[in-house]
């Protein structure tokens, strides 16, 4: 044959932007010749190594989890929707467990009578974060396992970003629940700071410990807390809802401080929570 | 630069146990095996170099670089694949949503690349029809061939395995071992085994490890040659020679001795289990198998 198709033709219609006429054409004459199908068949071998991974992607994707599915239509990134969604207290049944938590103290502020009914609420609402992010990696000693370990990602990275998800999920659902507490309206909120500052004690507590034990001690030392607040009379605390020093202003100023200053703990030690860099730092 | 692994003198102690007793190897690409007993140190080796474990002395460079500082350590992780003895998965993502979650921490962050990859090394090892099944439904051998599979995300220039084929059947180890024999020419493979025939099959080299030391490094035939003139048969399946350091009675029926074989023995030709039981084997007399 002495008429080849010209490249350029080619080229157009292996990208499939030829008008229906020249595609006729150029598929006739490919037919009877040999040497175009063959360059014809070079055009459009890279284009064919593109098509099936995308064809076998779409036919063969697993649907995502529902959360992975919110986070993205939240307009999370797809790699970090599903970093989040790993996480095993974002689960159902965790979230279940929070809003029940906290249902028993919206329960007992009805319950109950006085001043100081919401006081089970703002006790048991902090600590719903801190239970959360103990268990953020899974594990029981709250470490990442080996295989998390060896990736280039860093591990504080990952754990800030779960704990960041946890934390925003109780205190979304701690303040939807605040809303049924009995009492006063303006004390309904002041769970919110001490749980920002236990959450930030937890990650601080982390580049020294493991996350299990930086919870549990963070959670025994707030229950502590809490227990001698109840027990500690004073001249001017009386009545029991006062001697929460915590929730007085005074308190809650200095638990914004705590956390805070948690907070910065927190990312001038980052580097501590892989435990291969915190033993060379 | 052909990418290389080395140790001088590597020391690890977990309170009063000494795991690695200063352990030197400069590792080339190909396959390399330890071999040695349970406890001898080998998974506390393959942490080291895999970067989840520091240890407590000695000299360390993977890929070139030493892992002490946050950027190169992390330029060594981006090159490493690590399967280690017990991965710690969650149950409750499918085979493919995990490999995908290890792919994205390993910075994979094309969702339609890395899902091709994730499917490639999930084929590799054999899973492509279970890949959608929640890891908590699948067998052990299914289990330990997804921890393989994360290992090999992005082909690394280091792969780290630890007991990859324990638990796997005959067919799935002979499928494993075309796995890495496929790998590319520049890659350096570390894994640990029981399995002698994994050895044989599969490594360019062989580094017997017992009680935290390095008792021979070499190739696998040079292992077994070390037995060479110290294995012995004998048709008097129910007399120990007490001159042989273990004694059992093999597939043929016939007893055989390793250690230091008396005058007119039948000696034969050693196998690397002969070597390797000659090597670490407990001189007490012990009559295995008897």
């Amino acid at each position: 044959m002495n008429w080849h198709a010209p490249p350029e033709l080619l080229a157009q219609y292996a990208v499939g932007d030829l008008d229906h006429a020249r595609v006729l054409s150029i598929e006739a004459h490919t037919l009877r010749c040999a040497e175009c199908r063959e360059r014809l068949s070079e055009l459009a071998a890279p284009l064919a190594e593109r098509t099936w991974p995308a064809i076998a992607d779409i036919i063969d994707s697993p649907r995502l989890p529902w959360l992975e599915r919110v986070l993205e239509r939240l307009g999370i990134s797809a790699p970090t929707a599903r970093l989040v969604g790993t996480t095993p207290s974002m689960r159902l049944s965790w979230f279940g467990a929070t809003v029940l938590s906290l249902a028993f103290g919206v329960l007992l502020s009805h319950v109950a009578s006085g001043a100081s009914r919401s006081l089970p609420f703002l006790v048991i609402a902090p600590i719903m974060p801190v239970l959360a992010i103990a268990v953020a990696y899974g594990s029981p000693f709250g470490n990442t396992s080996e295989i998390e370990r060896a990736t280039p990602f860093a591990p504080w990275r990952l754990l800030l970003l779960r704990s960041m998800t946890v934390l925003a999920v109780c205190v979304v659902s701690s303040a939807v629940m605040s809303l049924g507490v009995a009492g006063p309206a303006a004390r309904a909120w002041l769970w919110l700071a001490p749980a920002l500052a236990l959450s930030a004690v937890v990650l601080a507590l982390s580049t020294w410990m493991s996350l299990g034990r930086a919870a549990t001690a963070t959670a025994v030392a707030w229950i502590a807390l809490t227990v001698a607040c109840s027990l500690f009379r004073t001249r001017h605390a009386e009545a029991l809802f006062n001697r929460f020093v915590v929730f007085r202003p005074a308190g809650q100023l200095v638990t914004v401080a705590v956390a805070l200053v948690s907070a910065l703990v927190f990312a001038a030690r980052s580097r501590r929570v892989d435990p291969y860099l915190g033993r060379l730092a | 630069m052909t990418p290389t692994v080395e140790f001088v003198e590597l020391r690890k102690r977990f309170g009063s146990t000494v795991a690695l007793d200063g352990v030197t190897a400069r590792l080339e690409p190909g396959i390399t095996g330890l071999l040695g007993p349970n406890g001898a140190g080998k998974t506390t080796l393959l942490r080291i170099l895999a970067t989840v474990l520091a240890a407590d002395n000695g000299e360390l460079r993977l890929l070139g670089q030493r892992p002490d500082t946050p950027a190169a350590l992390r330029a060594i992780r981006q090159r490493l694949g690590y399967c280690p003895q017990e991965p710690g998965f969650y149950g409750h993502f499918s085979a493919f949503d995990f490999v995908d979650y290890i792919a994205i921490l390993k910075e994979l962050d094309d969702r339609g690349a890395r899902r091709a990859e994730v499917r490639r090394v999930l084929t590799v090892v054999g899973l492509e029809d279970v890949m959608h099944k929640k890891i908590r439904a699948l067998s052990g051998g299914m289990r330990r061939r997804v921890a393989i599979a994360q290992a090999l995300i992005g082909e690394p220039d280091l792969l780290v395995l630890d007991e990859p084929t324990a638990g796997l059947d005959p067919e799935l180890r002979l499928r494993f071992r075309e796995v890495l024999s496929r790998r590319r020419e520049s890659q350096v493979v570390v894994l640990s085994t029981h399995q002698t025939d994994d050895i044989a099959a599969m490594c360019q080299r062989v580094i017997v490890i017992d009680g935290g030391s390095v008792r021979f490094d070499g190739t696998p035939a040079e292992l077994a040659a070390r037995a060479a003139g110290h294995v012995w048969v004998s048709d008097q399946v129910d007399q120990v020679d007490p001159s042989a350091k273990l004694s059992w009675i093999d597939a043929l029926g016939q007893r055989r001795h390793i250690g230091t074989p008396p005058d007119g023995a039948t000696l034969v030709s050693p196998t690397i289990d002969d070597a390797y039981l000659l090597l670490v084997g407990r001189n007490s007399g012990a009559v295995v198998g008897a």
